[in-house]
C-alpha cells in the first residue's frame, strides 16, 4: 500500500542498530530523570505534605487578640453604675480600597486611595475625618488587614446615610466597638475609678498557643473598683484569625468558615457593690460645692453604703484617652478632684477623738466611771501654758460628768480624763478601733492616718492635745465612719466591705463576698451606754453640739469635731460630724468632714442632717417580712 | 508531490503522541485559567490569549507535520542565520524586562528570539551532522558541530538568560551521542566543561565557604583571572535578585504549594498559594504553573502530567528509532531532548530540586512564543514519524 514511497523504505539490514541503541540509552536516561522528579514529588507531597500545609497557614493567618467585653458594675440593688455599650464607628476596609483601583499596589497608592475615599465620605456624611495621613500610612504598613476606624461614635443619621450609600462605598462600613460608660456620670466616681485604653499583651495571655500579631484596644482598670476588680471585669481574651494575602491585606479563602476563624472571648464578669445609689446620691448632694468627704456605713455589717468625695469628676472623660483637655484640667486642678478624700484624705479628728478617750478611760482605768466628774473653768492648765475650752468666754462648763462632757464636748474635761488614764490606754483603744492603719477596704490610695507612737506623746501638753484629737493624730473619714458604726452597733468593729458580690467571667450566678466577721471590743455594758447616751444628748439636749444634725421624728446620736490645722495665722479648720441613727436600731453610721469649716457643729452637722433626712425614710429591706 | 498527498501524511502521525500533546495543552489552559482567576481581575485576559496562541500553534504544528523535514532542513542555514540576526537584534533593540533583554517587540506581537534560535540550531545541527562527509573520527568536525551550537548559546547567555542557553548543552550532547561521535571525544568535552565550571565555581565560592575574608577571596579569584563582578553575576543567575521578592521566595512558595497538595490536592481552582498571591501573580500562570497543578490536583494530578510528558518523550524518541534516515533521527533526538530538558528543569525548579531559572513548562506555561515553538518542535518530530521507514516482515 505504500509502494509509492519506496524511496523512504529501507531493508532491515540497513537499520543502524548502533544509533538506535543509543536512542534507547537517551530514553532510559530521560525516564530515569523523570522518575527522580516523581520521587521528589512523592517526598514533598506525601511524606512531608503536612509540613508545607502548616507553613502556608502560618504565613497566611494573623491572630488578633479579642478582648472580652468588660463587665458591669452595679450598686447593691442592681442599679447600673458602669457598663460597656456598643459604639458605632465608621471604618474603612483596606482590602476593599485596594480592589477598587486598578493601580499597581504600593503603600503610597493605597494611602492616596484611602485619603480620596475619606474625602468623599466626609462630604457624604458631613463630618470631617480626623485621621492624619501619617496614621493612615502607619495603618497600611502595620495593620493592613484590620479595619481603619475613622469616625467614632457616629449618630443614627450618619449610619443611615452610610447605609444608603453602601453600594457606592463598599470599602466603608459600620464597625462596632465596646466603650466603657458610667451611666450616672460622676456618681461614685472615686469608688468606681476609671479605665484607660490599652493595646498590647496582657499577663494572662501566656497560655495562648500562638502569639498575637494584632491587638484590639482594651479598657484596663486603672483606679478604684475598675482596677481592684479588673480580673473579674475584663473576662478572657479570644482571638480573631485573619486570612491575609501576600501583600498583607485581608483576603479570606472561600473555604474559610467564619466560625473556625474566631475563638470567642469570654465576656467579663459583673461586680455588685455595697453602695446604695440613693444613699450615695444624698451624700454627694450634701457635699456639693464644698471640699470634703462623706462615708455612710451600715453598722450591722460594715457595708459601705456611700463613699463620697468632693469635688468629684466624670470618669467618662478617661475612656476616650488620657491626653484629653478634660483629663489635664482634672490633673492640674488645685482642689485635686481625683483625690478620694474619703479614704486618702487625712485630717485631725478633733473632738471626735474624745469618744476614744472616753472608751479608753472607762475600760482601762478602774477609777473612771460615767460619774467621774471634772471641773471646767474654761481652760486647762499645763504648767506655763493653758489650753482653752471652746466656751472659755462664758467661763467654762463648770462641774461635769462624762455624759455632759460628751454632750457639750468639753475640752478641759477630756484633757483631765486623758491625763488620768494615760496615753498608753488611749493609744491601745484607738488602735483597736481601727485608727492608725488602713481598713482593708481595698480601694486605691487608702491611707492609714497617724496614731503617734508612745514615745512621742510625753509631756502633759502632748497628752492634752491628743486627748482632744489635735496634734499629730490623723484619721480618714472612713475610719471615723467606722468609729460611728462601732458606737452604733454596741461595740463591734468591722472591716468595711465595698464589693458585695461578683459574677465571675463565664459564670452565671453572683457569688457573695461575705462581710468580715465582727470583732467585739469587749466593752462593758456601762461603757457603751455612757458613750451612746452622751452622743444622743449632743443631738437632743438643748446644750448639745450636734443639734443641727437632727431629723425630726428620729432619735439620733452624733458627735461633732473641729480640728485646727496649720500654723498660727494660716490656720484652717476641719469640721467633722459623725452620726448614727435610728438610735435604738441603727441602720446608718455616717462620717462627714468639711475642709475650711467654721466648726463641725456649724459646717458639717447641717450637711449630715441633709443626708440623714433623705436616707432615713428609705425602707430597710431587712425590716420587710420574708 | 502534490498537495493532497502531503495532507494525507497527517494520517500517519503518531496519534498517541498527538493525544498526549493535546491533553497537556488543554490541562495547561485549564490551570492557566485557574491561576489567573485566583490572581484577580487584571489578569483575566491571559487565558484567552493563551488559547489563541495554542490554536495558532496547533495549525503550525499540522503544517510542519505536512511538510517533509528534508524540505525544512534544506533551508536550515538560512533559518539559522535569521535566528542569529534576531538574537543580535534583541541585544540591540530588545525590551528590557527584569534587567534582561529577551523580548523583541514586533508590531502586534512580542516574541523571544531565543526560542526560535533553539529550534534553528537543532535543525542546522541535524542537517550538518547527517552529512555524508562529516566524519566524527576527525576532531575538527566535533569542533565545527560545537561552534554551530555555541554561537546562539553565547548570544542568549549575554541577554542574560542562562537557563535558555544551558538548555542547548544537553541537546547537543544527546545529538552527538546518537550521531556516534566517539565517546573519547565526548568524554574529553564533558570533562573539560565540568573542569572549567568546577574551577570557576570553586574559586568563586570555596574561599567564602571556608570563611576567608573578602580580600583573600578576591585574591584567589584574581589568580585565575576572575573579577568579583563575575561572581555577583553568577549569584544573580542562580538567584536573580531582580525579582522584587527574590527568587528564593518563589522557590519556597512553590514548594509550599506543591507540598500542601498532598495525595489528591485541594481541588480545581482552589490553590491557596495562587489565591493569596504567595505564589506571585506574575509567575503562577507561567514558570510556576506546575505548582498550581500540584497544589490543586495533588500527587495524582502531578504524576498524571509527568506521565503525559513521559508519553511525549517516549514517542518522540520512538520516532528517532523508526526514522527513515539519520537526519530524521537526529531531528527527533534533538527536538525531544529539548522538550524534555525544559520539562525537567522547570519541574525540578518548582519542586526545589534545581535552582530557579526562567525556563517555562512546555505546552502548559502561559506564553505565546514558547508554546508555538514547542509545537513546531513536536511537529518536526511528527513529520519524521509520518515519513518513517516501514519494516517488512
Amino acid at each position: 500500500m505504500l509502494q509509492g514511497e519506496g524511496n523512504l523504505l529501507m531493508r532491515r539490514s540497513d537499520i543502524p542498530e548502533f544509533e538506535v541503541m543509543r536512542v534507547y540509552i537517551v530514553l532510559a536516561i530521560a525516564l530515569g530523570m523523570t522518575a527522580l522528579l516523581g520521587a521528589k514529588l512523592f517526598h514533598i507531597q506525601i511524606a512531608e505534605g503536612a509540613k508545607y500545609e502548616k507553613k502556608i497557614s502560618r504565613q497566611s493567618i494573623r491572630r488578633e487578640r479579642l478582648p472580652g467585653m468588660r463587665g458591669r458594675i452595679s450598686d447593691r440593688n442592681g442599679v447600673c453604675l458602669a457598663e460597656s455599650r456598643p459604639s458605632y464607628c465608621v471604618a474603612v476596609y483596606l482590602e476593599e480600597v485596594r480592589e477598587m483601583g486598578s493601580r499597581r499596589y504600593t503603600v503610597s497608592n493605597t494611602v492616596a486611595q484611602v485619603r480620596d475615599l475619606l474625602g468623599q465620605l466626609s462630604d457624604e456624611i458631613g463630618v470631617a475625618a480626623s485621621v492624619s495621613a501619617e496614621s493612615i500610612t502607619n495603618h497600611v504598613l502595620r495593620r493592613s488587614p484590620l479595619p481603619l476606624i475613622v469616625w467614632r461614635d457616629v449618630d443614627e443619621k450618619v449610619r443611615a446615610r452610610l447605609a444608603e450609600k453602601s453600594e457606592k462605598y463598599p470599602a466603608a462600613d459600620i464597625y462596632i466597638e465596646p466603650v466603657r460608660v458610667y451611666t450616672n456620670g460622676s456618681l461614685a466616681a472615686h469608688v468606681l475609678g476609671y479605665v484607660r485604653r490599652t493595646r498590647g499583651p496582657r499577663s494572662d495571655d501566656d497560655d495562648a498557643a500562638e502569639p498575637y500579631q494584632y491587638y484590639r484596644p482594651e479598657m484596663e482598670g486603672n483606679f478604684g473598683v475598675e482596677r481592684i476588680a479588673d480580673d473579674t471585669l475584663r473576662g478572657k481574651a479570644g482571638a480573631q484569625l485573619i486570612r491575609v494575602d501576600a501583600s498583607g491585606f485581608k483576603r479570606p479563602l472561600p473555604t474559610d468558615r467564619e466560625e473556625d476563624m474566631i475563638l470567642d472571648a469570654i465576656p467579663g464578669g459583673d461586680v455588685m457593690l455595697t453602695l446604695d445609689v440613693r444613699v450615695q446620691k444624698a451624700a454627694e448632694k450634701a457635699l456639693q460645692g464644698i471640699v470634703g468627704a462623706a462615708v455612710v456605713l451600715d453598722p450591722r455589717n460594715g457595708d459601705v453604703l456611700a463613699l463620697a468625695s468632693s469635688p468629684s469628676f466624670d470618669p467618662n472623660v478617661f475612656v476616650s484617652g488620657s491626653g484629653s483637655d478634660e483629663v489635664n484640667r482634672l490633673l492640674s486642678d488645685d482642689n485635686s478632684p481625683l483625690l478620694d478624700r474619703a479614704v486618702s484624705g487625712v485630717y485631725a479628728p478633733g473632738s471626735l477623738f474624745k469618744l476614744v478617750v472616753a472608751a479608753a478611760a472607762l475600760e482601762k482605768n478602774d477609777d473612771t466611771t460615767e460619774a467621774t466628774t471634772f471641773s471646767c473653768p474654761g481652760y486647762y492648765s499645763m504648767g506655763k501654758q493653758v489650753l482653752h475650752c471652746w466656751n472659755w468666754q462664758n467661763g467654762g462648763h463648770g462641774q461635769l460628768d462624762m455624759h455632759r462632757a460628751i454632750e457639750q464636748s468639753c475640752n478641759t474635761y477630756f484633757c483631765q480624763l486623758g491625763a488620768k488614764c494615760g496615753y498608753r490606754s488611749i493609744s491601745e483603744m484607738a488602735r483597736r478601733l481601727g485608727l492608725g492603719r488602713r481598713t482593708d477596704l481595698g480601694l486605691d490610695g487608702e491611707r492609714a492616718g497617724n496614731l503617734p507612737p508612745l514615745n512621742v506623746v510625753r509631756s502633759k501638753g502632748d497628752l492634752a492635745n491628743v486627748s482632744i484629737g489635735q496634734g499629730a493624730i490623723e484619721v480618714t473619714a472612713l475610719q471615723m465612719a467606722g468609729l460611728a458604726a462601732t458606737m452604733a452597733n454596741g461595740g463591734y468593729y468591722r472591716v468595711p466591705r465595698i464589693v458585695m458580690a461578683e459574677r465571675p467571667a463565664g459564670g452565671r450566678e453572683f457569688l457573695v463576698i461575705p462581710p468580715a466577721p465582727a470583732r467585739s471590743m469587749n466593752w462593758s455594758q456601762s461603757t457603751i451606754q455612757t458613750i451612746r447616751s452622751g452622743m444622743k444628748a449632743t443631738v437632743h439636749s438643748p446644750q448639745g453640739t450636734a443639734k443641727r444634725t437632727l431629723v425630726e421624728g428620729y432619735v439620733m446620736a452624733a458627735k461633732t469635731g473641729t480640728a485646727e490645722h496649720g500654723v498660727t495665722g494660716k490656720k484652717r479648720n476641719w469640721g467633722w460630724t459623725i452620726v448614727f441613727a435610728p438610735f435604738d436600731n441603727p441602720r446608718y453610721a455616717v462620717a462627714l468632714v468639711v475642709e475650711d469649716a467654721v466648726s463641725g457643729g456649724i459646717s458639717a452637722a447641717p450637711l449630715v442632717r441633709q443626708i440623714m433626712s433623705e436616707i432615713l425614710p428609705i425602707k430597710d429591706p431587712a425590716d420587710e417580712p420574708g | 508531490m502534490n498537495q493532497v498527498r502531503q495532507i494525507g501524511v497527517l494520517k500517519r502521525m503518531n496519534w498517541i503522541m498527538a493525544l498526549a500533546i493535546l491533553s497537556l495543552a488543554v490541562i495547561g489552559i485549564l490551570f492557566v485559567y485557574s491561576a489567573c482567576m485566583a490572581a484577580g481581575d487584571q489578569f483575566t485576559g491571559r487565558p484567552m490569549k493563551q488559547v489563541q496562541w495554542l490554536v495558532f500553534g496547533l495549525f503550525v504544528f499540522l503544517a510542519v507535520v505536512a511538510v517533509d523535514y528534508h524540505r525544512i532542513c534544506k533551508d536550515a542555514w538560512w533559518i539559522y542565520a535569521l535566528a542569529v540576526v534576531l538574537l543580535v537584534l534583541v541585544l540591540l533593540i530588545g525590551k528590557t524586562v527584569y534587567g534582561a533583554k529577551r523580548w523583541l517587540a514586533l508590531p502586534g506581537v512580542q516574541f523571544q528570539p531565543s526560542e526560535v534560535a533553539k529550534l534553528a540550531t537543532i535543525l542546522l545541527l541535524a542537517r550538518f551532522m547527517s552529512r555524508q562527509y562529516v566524519d566524527y573520527e576527525r576532531f575538527g568536525y566535533v569542533i565545527a558541530t560545537l561552534a554551530i551550537a555555541t554561537l546562539p548559546a553565547l548570544l542568549i547567555f549575554i541577554q542574560p538568560d542562562l537557563g535558555s542557553a544551558l538548555v542547548l548543552l544537553p541537546v547537543v550532547i544527546a545529538m552527538m551521542f546518537v550521531a556516534r561521535v566517539p565517546l573519547r571525544y565526548m568524554a574529553i568535552l564533558v570533562a573539560t566543561g565540568v573542569l572549567a565550571v568546577v574551577t570557576v565555581l570553586g574559586v568563586m565560592f570555596v574561599p567564602e565557604k571556608l570563611g576567608y575574608d573578602k580580600a583573600t577571596q578576591e585574591m584567589v579569584m584574581k589568580s585565575v583571572g576572575i573579577k568579583p563582578y563575575h561572581k555577583t553575576r553568577i549569584e544573580t543567575f542562580v538567584n536573580p535578585g531582580k525579582d522584587p521578592l527574590g527568587a528564593g521566595y518563589n522557590k519556597m512558595q512553590s514548594e509550599n504549594a506543591i507540598g500542601a497538595g498532598g495525595w489528591s490536592g485541594r481541588g480545581y481552582r482552589k490553590s491557596v498559594s495562587a489565591f493569596l498571591a504567595f505564589l506571585p501573580r506574575t509567575v503562577a500562570p507561567t514558570d510556576f504553573i506546575f505548582a498550581v497543578v500540584a497544589e490543586e490536583e495533588g500527587f495524582m494530578g502531578a504524576m498524571t502530567v509527568l506521565l503525559l510528558y513521559c508519553i511525549v518523550i517516549a514517542c518522540g524518541l520512538w520516532a528517532a528509532v523508526v526514522a527513515a534516515d539519520r537526519m530524521g533521527r537526529l531531528l527527533c533526538v534533538g527536538m525531544t531532548t529539548m522538550v524534555f530538558v525544559h520539562v525537567f528543569v522547570n519541574i525540578g525548579m518548582t519542586i526545589g530540586l534545581l535552582p530557579v531559572t526562567g525556563v517555562p513548562l512546555p505546552l502548559m506555561s502561559c506564553g505565546g512564543t514558547f508554546a508555538v515553538c514547542t509545537l513546531v518542535a513536536l511537529g518536526v518530530v511528527q513529520s519524521v514519524y509520518a515519513r518513517r521507514r516501514f519494516l517488512r516482515n
